[in-house]
């Protein structure tokens, strides 16, 4: 039984690896690299995916979606390709390290000042601490829109307005929440928004892409071949060739397509609401239990679907193991790339047990692994 | 009714080398709906004989002859798949409401530049963006230009050159 789902979502969907093996035994070609039927079959679908994707996140144009192997890779996009000498950044203190290492490396290199925003022990951000920090100017602001460790959502809709209320640009990292909250960029504002295509978009991993507001402009990351323009020694001006240098991972974004058509088909609403009924159905039967402690918001508050515990005087690796050696299931220990969000609920030292849903969980599952770890945590006793 | 567009080549632009053109194909013939887009269009480039037309939005050109319809100017190929995207949506309302339309089948004349210059306030002022009248008069004969380009033209004393100019143009599709 498989609950880390927010590292990586599995099972696929089905259609994920059939489309994956189609493209590689029927279409094969480069998008974007040649005017022969194939290559051209090929860039219908890298559009086709792009115009998929807007549709599930609301996005207006198709050129704002700027398709890069990760969430990383889009966050490192947009952090260096905005951020310049001695700028001001600011972040709040649950970030992943996918965010906290590219501004600590800015911080080294370009001497860029970090400017943080507390949370609560329970990991809530408190938006006049947002304020506080926003209001003392800074270039770009960057925020998790629903943490991995914690499971919490934060209000960025309001954290958007407030930053650029102090002028700042923002940076979302929705690596945890696409696909699997419903989402709508063009309402929320941001100027840039990080996602992945193996999380809650259900697709391969080595996907993922940065979505560009009209009018904003990046450095590039990286330079090299687009199949456009190839005469000019500089990359184009315009998204997204500008920053999709090097053959594009077409197997992979076949994958993703068939991925965020069977969302869509769905409804992110409804994949979302069983994702919450199950961890929610979990924390139930977890929460008086005698020497489990859950982490973050209550059952009551919205959450994603994934929970973070500890079971007393066990390290959460050992908990980890025993729930796969002993009951066959697979669980998240440590501090899942995020110490910074561990320092804010009191965990750095231990990490947690991860427990995080998908579409395809159901209740007898979570039920099961509700009684392992309270068995788990008797023999603690 | 256009269901498909499919883009056959792209290459760069020989007018504007940072940008692309394309060649691309619809999934029907659409000579019959030139007359009701050149209805629709006042500034469209008819052309009779080769039952194309030409029309601009913004900086993108379009030219529509048979099932292909070219386009010019554009920045990438997936801003060419939103260009195709528009023009479908575009061309198939205009096929929706035919019945409304009176097709159009008047093109551009094209009245020889100097008969144009004769009439402009030959002052040279740049105001149009042209570097002198002659230029202008050129352009707006081949309808590259609009004629309220040419500000000092719409002055009240300059009303009856405008009438002339707009005679020039009186047997084709007006300025």
């Amino acid at each position: 039984m498989y609950f880390d789902n927010a590292a990586t979502s599995y099972p696929k969907p089905d259609c994920v690896p059939e489309q994956m093996v189609h493209y590689i035994k029927n279409i094969g070609a480069s998008p974007g690299r040649g005017t022969y039927a194939a290559a051209l079959e090929g860039d219908q679908l890298l559009y086709d995916t792009r115009k998929a994707i807007c549709r599930l996140l609301h996005i207006s144009r198709a050129s704002n979606v700027v398709f890069t192997a990760n969430s990383t890779e889009a966050i490192n996009l947009a952090v260096k390709g905005i951020l310049q000498p001695e700028d001001c950044v600011a972040t709040t203190a649950i970030e992943h390290n996918a965010v906290w290492r590219p501004l600590k490396k800015m911080e080294q290199s370009h001497r860029v000042h970090i400017r943080t925003i507390g949370v609560s022990s329970d990991g809530t951000l408190d938006l006049a601490e947002a304020k506080r920090v926003l209001s003392q100017g800074c270039r770009l602001a960057v925020f998790i829109h629903g943490s991995n460790v914690i499971g919490n959502i934060l209000p960025v809709q309001e954290l958007t307005d407030l930053a650029h209320q102090y002028g700042a640009l923002v940076l979302l990292d929705a690596s945890q929440t696409a696909g699997a909250i419903p989402m709508d960029l063009t309402e929320i504002g941001a100027d840039f928004v990080a996602f992945t295509g193996h999380k809650g978009l259900m697709g391969p991993t080595g996907t993922g892409g940065l979505y560009i507001k009209d009018g904003c402009v990046l450095d590039t990351l990286k330079e090299g071949g687009t199949g456009s323009m190839s005469v000019s020694p500089y990359s184009p001006e315009d998204p997204p060739d500008r920053y999709e240098v090097g053959t594009v991972n077409i197997i992979g974004i076949a994958g993703l397509y068939a991925s965020v058509k069977y969302i869509s088909e769905i409804g992110v609403d409804k994949i979302c609401k069983q994702e919450q009924q199950l961890i929610k159905r979990l924390m139930v039967s977890l929460q008086d239990v005698e020497n489990i402690t859950l982490y973050g918001p209550g059952e009551k508050e919205e959450r994603l679907g994934l929970l973070s515990l500890n079971i007393k005087d066990m390290t959460p690796y050992d908990a980890a193991k025993i729930l796969d050696q002993k009951y066959g299931m697979m669980a998240r220990a440590g501090l899942h790339c995020s110490p910074q969000a561990h320092r804010a609920i009191g965990t750095i030292q231990t990490g947690t047990l991860r427990i995080s849903t998908g579409w395809f969980n159901t209740e007898a599952e979570i039920d099961q692994l509700a009684q392992a770890l309270m068995e788990i945590a008797k023999e603690r006793v | 009714m256009i269901h498909r567009i499919d883009i056959i080549e792209t290459s760069p632009c020989m007018a504007d080398k940072s940008k692309l053109k394309g060649i691309t194909v619809a999934d029907c013939d659409l000579t019959p709906l030139i007359p009701y887009i050149n209805a629709e269009l006042p500034k469209a480039d008819y052309k009779k004989e080769s039952e194309s037309i030409s029309f601009k939005k913004g900086i993108i050109r379009f030219t529509i002859m048979k099932n292909n319809i070219n386009v010019t100017r554009f920045d990438t190929v997936t801003h060419l798949r939103e260009l195709l995207e528009w023009v479908m949506d575009f061309l198939n309302d205009i096929d929706s409401r035919k019945d409304k339309i009176t097709p159009d089948y008047r093109t551009f004349v094209h009245p020889a530049p100097p008969l144009i210059y004769k009439e402009l306030p030959q002052t040279n002022c740049g105001k149009c963006g042209q570097k002198s009248c002659i230029a202008f008069a050129g352009r707006l004969s081949r309808r590259k230009i609009d004629v309220e380009e040419c500000s000092p033209l719409f002055l009240l004393e300059n009303e009856e050159h405008l009438a002339n100019i707009k005679e020039l143009f009186a047997g084709g599709k007006p300025l």
